[in-house]
């Protein structure tokens, strides 16, 4: 008998994944029903059940040739990119959606850097008609200021977003793929596309300011929380391309703020009617 | 012995670069280690396509920053020993 599968496009590139049973196909199928199959296949991923997969300590990536190998919490699956197939082990059902959601994050992120797209560790907001690119490292505020935007505009995504750079204006495109530390109030799959108009650099502070980044500070802001995304030569010249061309379209800025829904007043106060700061 | 017109300097193949605006964004895949070079650094970064000996990039810088040929010297000297400590350049025969 045929085992289940559960499939999905994000941003063009389209997955297939094999789930061990029914009862897991059921769990996932519904998350997903934002991101249909709309194309071909790209990646073809299987996801296993092992209960007593270890936890990593501490989490590693290793990259051999072709191959890259992972094991994250207790999470652990190996990315095949030149057969384009992926292999994901979760512990349960329960953890199911967060073990396809790395492996096929990988598998969008080599895909994407071909054609003009940046799957970037960043949260996504949309607001006032802007597309706010929200990047950092962890505890740099991304969650927070994606928090801060419920009630006040419409946040993507806590953690991965994807710039897509194939036309002529930058794009900013949600994903469903969700955190370890994802919020209840963000844990929310949905497709939405809007313009890209700026990259913010959060830092927590005791006042709200906005200043703008030199695009190689910006760079290496980026790279701190996507060092990932740069495993190999060739994959790395052309993320730092990429990046590149979205500096030179979308102004990155270091967005000072404290917890409060005051940031967005700040911000329309800072910004005004302009799409984008300049 | 070598001489300074016979070596010429080339960035590794292993390293990712882009310059933005004057700074280089240097990556080094197998160390996962990013380096920014100065605006100085980074010109020298550039010229060293191996096609340039030493002493051919001390007569650009010496030139384009308007500094002066001991200056240059010592400066590219110090950075090109650097790089090459760290794997980022290699030094090719002519």
């Amino acid at each position: 008998m045929a085992l289940p599968v559960v499939s999905l496009t994000v941003s063009g590139v389209g997955a297939q994944v094999v789930l061990p049973d029914a009862t897991w196909a059921a769990a996932l199928a519904p998350l997903y029903h934002e991101f249909p199959l709309s194309g071909a296949v790209d990646w073809h991923v299987t996801l296993r059940y092992d209960p007593a997969l270890p936890r990593a300590d501490p989490p590693w990536i290793r990259h051999d040739q072709a191959i890259t190998r992972f094991h994250l919490h207790r999470i652990a699956g190996e990315i095949d990119f030149a057969a384009q197939q992926i292999e994901v082990t979760s512990v349960s059902v329960d953890m199911a959606a967060s073990a396809l959601e790395r492996a096929v994050a990988y598998g969008v992120l080599y895909s994407l850097l071909r054609r003009n797209g940046l799957l970037l560790h960043a949260a996504g907001i949309q607001w006032q008609g802007r597309g706010l690119i929200v990047a950092g490292h962890s505890g740099a505020g991304k969650t927070t200021l994606a928090r801060l935007a419920v009630g006040h505009a419409q946040p993507f995504n806590d953690e991965i977003v994807i710039a897509d750079l194939a036309g002529p204006q930058p794009l900013l495109r949600s994903t469903p793929f969700l955190g370890f530390g994802t919020p209840p109030e963000l844990q929310q799959r949905i497709c939405r596309t809007c313009p890209a108009t700026l990259l913010l650099l959060p830092a927590h502070g005791s006042e709200f300011a906005l200043q703008p980044l030199e695009p190689a500070q910006a760079v290496l802001e980026l790279l701190r929380s996507n060092i990932a995304a740069v495993d190999r030569p060739a994959h790395a010249t052309r993320w730092l391309e990429l990046v590149q061309r979205l500096l030179q379209q979308v102004p990155a800025y270091r967005l000072v703020f404290y917890p409060s829904t005051a940031v967005w007043d700040f911000l329309a106060d800072t910004l005004g009617d302009s799409p984008c700061a300049s | 012995m070598l001489n300074s017109k016979q070596i010429h300097p080339i960035r590794a193949t292993s390293v990712a670069y882009q310059v933005y605006g004057t700074e280089a964004v240097i990556i080094n895949p197998a160390e996962g280690r990013v380096r920014m070079l100065n605006p100085t650094a980074t010109r020298i970064w550039e010229l060293a396509n191996g096609e340039r000996s030493v002493d051919d990039i001390i007569a650009v810088l010496t030139e384009e920053f308007e500094v002066t040929f001991d200056h240059a010297h010592r400066s590219v000297y110090q950075l090109l020993a650097e790089l090459s400590k760290k794997g980022l350049i290699v030094w090719q025969e002519v």
